[in-house]
């Protein structure tokens, strides 16, 4: 337990450094654009000014220097400072972070909650009518590219449902205090994030709940309990489906970064206030240290939902130990 | 606009966020000056209340009771008086709109405003102004009693903060921005402001009305962030308290208007200061000491509150106008997507108003005559070479596509009512005759060699051009897709792609880019003759791209850069001298030599300009005009005077 | 027990798989799709960047046998288009004009291409006769008044092809490096396993970004799209390197792999002869099952505007043009690029599903 959790400091370390030069990657930094807008109606900056204002953001030290300063801040808290936003990092983070996660476990939920019982009416009647018409609307969910379902939804919520564009709150309750009004008005804008980040991972789940369930109720100990006279649906749930379920919890890990890149860009389309605008627009404009905290603090997100949908797999699974 | 105050305009970063944030263009009447139904009096310096026998004033009930001194104690001496376009309106509302409308909603403030002939300088804040003889000094007389929106007066030291100490401090400004250069400046009394200049500067007046920004800081606020008033430890605590690296930085930010939670904080002398920040909302509330007054002695604005949505995307800026979820917008619609803004008309309660944008061409092209390529420079250097792709380029064709047939073929050069306009400065080589193309290409040497339809350069390379821009304020990823494909059919392999915004300064400025793209703004009497940017080297910016290494030769008086060429040097001659020579005549004479310049050498290729701008406002808005000049020159709606919208209830 | 007894387990997993009749039908439908991508010169009626000033946001035209007048026409035909612009909706009206019949026919001439780059042609598979100024637009035209139908097919050419090369790149990274992993086991399988999991623990998105972003400009079109390719498929190849490696894991004890090696064959004799072909038939499902990954992936770069760009054509690209408002109200022809990738990704699906069944040999044969 204590070697697995240890076991994550190296893998993050190691996506520290990936994440620092990926961010390193294109061409130009802050203090270029910064000299750039400085001098946009104007003249050359001597050398000497350049290198001033280079020292003032700490970019004229080796890149293994920044690369340390950078990690070194990001462990005690502080994620450095957005040019772009002209604002700490912390800031703009924390109060996105918790609109990404109820988008991103929304997601997560809305999948499983539709997903699972669907995998398991499918195998029980595999090949019948049903099967094939879910399998082939979990699919038209895989197949479309999420921007495009997010605008046609956000066009239907508005044809339909007067539902504004954009956004997870109506305008008049933007700037509202919670109340319960405001928490109406939240659901009736998540759905749409929920369903088009969840509709990508439907099929997948669908097809794999399927899968397993069918291979559990081909073993013999599920043709004996059929025999010995266990009714149907009392089996069913009792053994095999519970098995069936055990790799969704190990796969909880493996599907965040997919929903967070998906949360990205229906985010923008969206116009959400979460962290994914926040993540595109930073990597485009070259704002380092909000790319970088922002990547890392996924990846950890990331690592701790891995280590504790192990922990999850073995309480559920007692087969499974830890050495 | 690509000046510092870059950022209070709409910012599209990069790529894919701004897929379509070509504002497309359309419309062939020109951007006329005077609509007869506007008020005479916005063509005049705005009386005052004194002078329109105004004694009685009042405020919008919002702010009864809400322990404020009496609204005769926080308007100045003698208020401004200005008259709104249909009717007086009625107090009340909240307007909503997305941030990046903000400025066009709520106009800066400056010394000085621009009459809608966008030609004129006005006085604002400042009651009068003279020059001396000769054009080197400058008295500015600022109106009395004027206040801060937390109430402190406002005096000629906000005004000397904003210059002595910050555009002139080199630990603010490591670089003096050239129209500063050589400024003195001194208050006479709190009330009088003396600009001295070490050149006659007549244009001086619309540098201060068209960046006010930059002149006008609340120094009461400000002086505890600044190192000649407070300690270092005070600042340095305040700067970690924030966030910011520098005090400089800091401050920076503060005058771009960016949008930051200090913000709040800030004074202003707009119509509306900000109140609240969260991710997506911003809200302004009326600013209970503005200045100005309606003809019925009430104090403006009409609106108590503005809510902006920070909107990035801009489909959705599309959607939310398109069905009145906003009260106005502008700076985010495409003129592509005027038709489906006009079924909103049918069915949402908008307006759909068909601005003018004062862009002599929504695209200026430009091949860098400096790149360090040498086969590529000599081409971009043979105007044989410029004139071919401009006649390649059919411009008429691209009017229909884009612009619905209503924008005018042009090539980059000022608007019409420009009094340094001539017919042909818009129609030189924009013919579109691809046999006279292929021609001139010829006749350069550049030949198909291998016979895969593509020209080669003479040493048998295959000749390739690489275009790099970004996709703002005009359509130019769907233009440039034309331009591209014009090209190819004279057999010249262009290559495109969209590039950040940072990227294209720090590029433009080092001389990198080979081509790029960008609009012709700067095409009004308001800023062609102290920036005659496109058609003089005299500048580096990100707007610019095609002689870098000449602006800089010219900005470091030779010690960098390269020297020009006799041709382009006189150009920048003309330049200065149009900037600071006193005879109109001769102002007009130098203007037109310039222009004439580019029309012969094509120095930059324009595409389509005075094109249509949709600008949506709600059923409910009132007093705006339904059809205004559009862009940066004369900060878009600041001559249709805002303050005087009101919301019908 | 019966004949089934004697046949090969090729010859098996081929009965099996032609049992999973949507399967059939998926890969019927992928074949009709590679055909159309491989032969687009031949098959579109237009050249991709070909425009029709008349026809700019034109919807699709139908293909008629009856006129205006009721009277039957043996050979298909479509209407001319008016167009107005109204004044003061600024909708561009089309109208089918009546007085113009332009007639369909086979192998017309049309724009002058070369077929694959090599051999110069002029026919066009259908199209119309453009010598009087006739066009045919079966799925309209886009915002420059290029023939929709052309860029679809050019486009299937480019996002069919990224999936199928990116695949193959993928496919060799995971079952490389997947493969010695579990194979040789310790240090590389340490290795492996450690990079495996640090790049499924990044959000691909940022990545695929930073990385587009990094292509240089001056970049033909076509190594442009090849760099996109490599991104792509950069960050793919570890779920199936995990997949591989547990196979190998298992393999490695069986006993037909002891006995290889108690007879001294080699590491790479026993890999490639004995424990690959092992499971190629996994390896074809997941391979199938991860090209529409790739085409959605080039979909999302695309969508930010840091994928190809123009001029090439492909699905992505077409949808970043697409998504728009005033589409989805005014012109959704232009998002038919979207519908064939949602049929493809389909198609590969559940092409993937019936290989996985056909593979395994346990699936139920008695059932339909």
């Amino acid at each position: 337990m204590l070697r697995r959790l240890l076991g994550m400091i190296p893998t993050l370390a190691v996506i520290s450094v990936l994440v620092f030069i990926v961010i390193q990657l294109p061409e130009g930094d802050i203090v270029t654009s910064t000299l750039d807008r400085l001098s946009a109606t104007g003249v050359e900056m001597s050398d000497d000014r350049i290198r001033n204002l280079r020292a003032q953001y700490n970019l004229d030290q080796p890149l293994p220097v920044q690369y340390l300063s950078w990690i070194g801040n990001f462990i005690t808290g502080d994620m450095g400072f957005s040019y772009l936003y002209a604002r700490p990092v912390n800031e703009l983070v924390w109060e996105r972070l918790g609109y990404t996660l109820l988008v991103t476990v929304g997601a997560l939920l809305f999948t499983w909650l539709l997903a699972l019982p669907i995998g398991i009416y499918s195998a029980v009647r595999q090949y019948s009518v049903a099967d094939y018409a879910f399998t082939t609307a979990g699919l038209i969910g895989l197949a479309t590219p999420n921007f495009l379902i997010a605008l046609i939804l956000m066009y239907l919520g508005y044809t339909w449902f007067g539902l504004s564009f954009g956004g997870l709150f109506s305008p008049e309750f933007l700037n509202a205090p919670w109340s319960w009004a405001r928490f109406v008005d939240l659901l009736a804008h998540l759905w749409i994030p929920v369903i088009v980040i969840g509709t990508s991972g439907m099929a997948v789940t669908m097809r794999l709940m399927r899968a397993n369930l069918l291979d559990e109720l081909r073993k013999p100990y599920v043709t004996t309990a059929r025999a010995k006279g266990v009714p149907p649906l009392k089996l069913l749930l009792k053994y095999p489906v519970r098995i069936a379920i055990n790799p969704f919890i190990s796969t909880i890990g493996l599907l965040l970064p997919a929903l967070i890149s998906g949360e990205a860009i229906v985010g923008v389309v969206l116009n959400l206030p979460t962290t994914g605008p926040l993540l595109v627009q930073s990597l485009i404009t070259q704002d380092m240290y909000l790319a970088g905290s922002l990547i890392m603090l996924l990846s950890v997100l990331t690592v701790t939902g891995m280590l504790l949908s192990d922990l999850l797999l073995a309480w559920v699974d007692p087969r499974i130990r830890y050495e | 606009m690509d000046t510092m105050l870059e950022h209070e305009l709409p910012r599209c970063s990069g790529a894919g966020l701004c897929l379509i944030l070509a504002f497309g263009a359309v419309s062939s009447l020109s951007a006329n000056a005077a609509e007869p139904d506007w008020p005479q009096a916005w063509f005049e310096p705005a009386r005052t209340a004194s002078q329109l026998g105004i004694d009685s004033f009042s405020q919008s009930p919002l702010l009864e009771g809400q322990g404020l001194p009496p609204v005769e104690r926080r308007l100045p001496d003698d208020p401004v008086v200005v008259v709104p376009l249909e009717s007086v309106g009625v107090y009340g509302g909240t307007a909503r709109i997305i941030a990046d409308d903000r400025t066009m909603f709520i106009s800066p403030e400056g010394l000085f405003t621009i009459s809608p002939d966008h030609k004129t300088i006005l006085p604002n804040l400042a009651e009068s102004w003279t020059y001396s003889e000769g054009g080197r000094r400058l008295t500015v007389r600022l109106r009395r009693g004027l206040k801060w929106s937390d109430g402190q007066p406002m005096s000629a030291d906000d005004v000397l903060f904003a210059v002595n100490d910050l555009q002139l401090n080199s630990g603010f400004m490591p670089v003096t921005l050239p129209d500063f250069i050589g400024l003195r400046l001194h208050a006479a009394d709190p009330w009088t402001l003396v600009f001295d200049f070490p050149e006659p500067d007549p244009f001086f007046v619309n540098y201060v009305a068209q960046s006010p920004e930059l002149f006008l800081m609340p120094k009461h606020y400000f002086r505890d962030f600044h190192p000649d008033y407070a300690t270092a430890e005070e600042i340095d605590a305040r700067m970690e308290e924030m966030g910011f690296s520098s005090w400089s930085a800091f401050m920076m930010t503060s005058m771009q208007m960016r949008l930051f939670p200090d913000l709040v904080n800030q004074p202003t002398l707009r119509a509306f200061q900000i109140e609240s920040l969260t991710p997506d909302l911003y809200t302004y509330s009326r600013n209970p000491y503005y200045f100005k007054i309606d003809p019925d002695g009430r104090q403006l604005p009409y609106i108590d509150a503005v809510e902006a949505q920070d909107v990035r995307e801009n489909e959705v800026a599309v959607a939310k106008a398109s069905t009145g979820q906003l009260d106005f917008a502008g700076v985010r619609l495409p003129t592509q997507d005027i038709p489906l803004l006009k079924l909103g008309e049918r069915n949402s309660g908008i307006k759909v108003n068909i601005w003018n944008r004062l862009h002599g061409s929504d695209l200026s092209i430009q091949a860098n005559m400096n790149y360090a390529d040498e086969r590529k420079r000599a081409l971009f250097n043979d105007v044989r070479f410029r004139r071919a792709l401009s006649m390649a380029i059919n411009r008429d064709e691209m009017n229909e596509i884009i612009y619905f047939g209503r924008g005018t073929p042009r090539q980059v050069t000022v608007i019409p009512e420009s009094d340094y306009f001539e017919p042909e400065f818009a129609t030189a080589w924009a013919r579109y005759d691809v046999d006279a193309a292929n021609a001139l290409l010829d006749e350069i040497g550049l030949v198909d060699i291998d016979g895969d339809g593509m020209r080669e350069l003479p040493d048998g390379e295959r000749l390739t051009l690489t275009v790099e821009y970004v996709d703002t304020e005009t359509p130019k990823q769907v233009s440039m897709e034309l331009v591209t494909s014009y090209w190819n059919a004279v057999g010249i392999d262009a290559r495109q792609r969209l590039i950040d915004r940072e990227l294209q300064y720090s590029r433009a400025i080092a001389g990198e880019l080979e081509m790029t793209v960008w609009h012709a703004d700067r095409t009004t009497d308001i800023l062609f003759p102290i920036n005659p940017d496109f058609w003089a080297p005299r500048k580096l910016a990100a707007s610019l791209a095609m002689w870098s290494e000449w602006s800089r030769w010219y900005l470091t008086g030779g010690d960098l850069g390269e020297e020009p060429p006799p041709d382009i040097r006189r150009l920048q001659l003309w330049a200065d001298e149009l900037a600071t020579t006193m005879d109109p005549e001769r102002r007009v004479e130098l203007g037109k030599r310039i222009l004439a310049a580019n029309a012969e050498n094509v120095w930059t290729i324009g595409t389509v300009g005075l094109a249509p701008q949709p600008v949506v406002t709600s059923n409910r808005l009132r007093n705006v005009v339904a059809s205004g000049l559009w862009g940066w020159d004369t900060r878009y709606t600041m001559a249709y005077h805002p303050a005087t919208w009101y919301l019908d209830q | 027990m019966s004949e089934l007894d004697q046949l090969s387990p090729g010859r098996l997993a081929w009965m099996r798989f032609r049992r999973h009749r949507l399967a059939m039908i998926a890969g019927g439908v992928l074949v009709f799709l590679y055909l159309l991508a491989l032969l687009c010169e031949f098959i579109s009626p237009y050249a991709p960047e070909q425009r029709n000033a008349r026809a700019i946001n034109a919807p699709p035209m139908d293909i008629r046998f009856f006129d205006a007048d009721g009277r039957f026409h043996p050979r298909p035909f479509v209407y001319g288009l008016n167009l107005t612009i109204d004044p003061d909706t600024w909708m561009r009206e089309y109208r089918d004009d009546t007085s113009t019949r332009f007639e369909l026919r086979l192998f017309a001439e049309g724009e002058p291409y070369r077929m694959w780059g090599i051999f110069p042609a002029d026919r066009h598979l259908f199209g119309v006769d453009q010598t009087g100024g006739e066009y045919f637009h079966w799925f309209g035209t886009d915002s420059l008044g290029r023939d929709m139908f052309t860029r679809i097919l050019y486009g299937a050419r480019v996002s069919l092809s990224i999936g199928i090369v990116g695949v193959g790149l993928t496919l060799f990274l995971g079952v490389l490096l997947g493969g010695f992993a579990g194979y040789l086991g310790g240090i590389a399988d340490n290795v492996v396993q450690r990079t495996t999991e640090v790049l499924q623990s990044i959000p691909t998105l940022p990545l695929w970004m930073a990385l587009s972003a990094a292509l240089p400009a001056a970049w033909s079109p076509i190594t442009t799209y090849f760099g996109v390719t490599i991104i792509l498929s950069l960050f793919g190849w570890t779920t199936l390197a995990r997949q591989v490696r547990g196979r190998f894991l298992a393999m490695r004890e069986e006993d037909f792999v002891v006995a290889a090696r108690l007879v001294g064959a080699n590491d790479t004799r026993i890999v490639f002869r004995h424990m690959l072909p092992g499971f190629t038939s996994h390896i074809i499902t997941t391979a199938t099952l991860a090209v529409p990954a790739m085409i959605l992936g080039e979909t999302a770069l695309s969508f930010l505007g840091i994928g190809l760009r123009a001029p090439v054509v492909s699905w992505g690209v077409l949808l970043q043009q697409a998504q728009n408002y005033q589409v989805i109200v005014l012109t959704p022809w232009l998002l038919l690029p979207g519908a064939f990738i949602v049929v493809t990704v389909i198609a590969f699906n559940l092409l993937g599903d019936g290989l996985r069944d056909a593979a395994d040999p346990y699936s139920n044969l008695g059932r339909p």
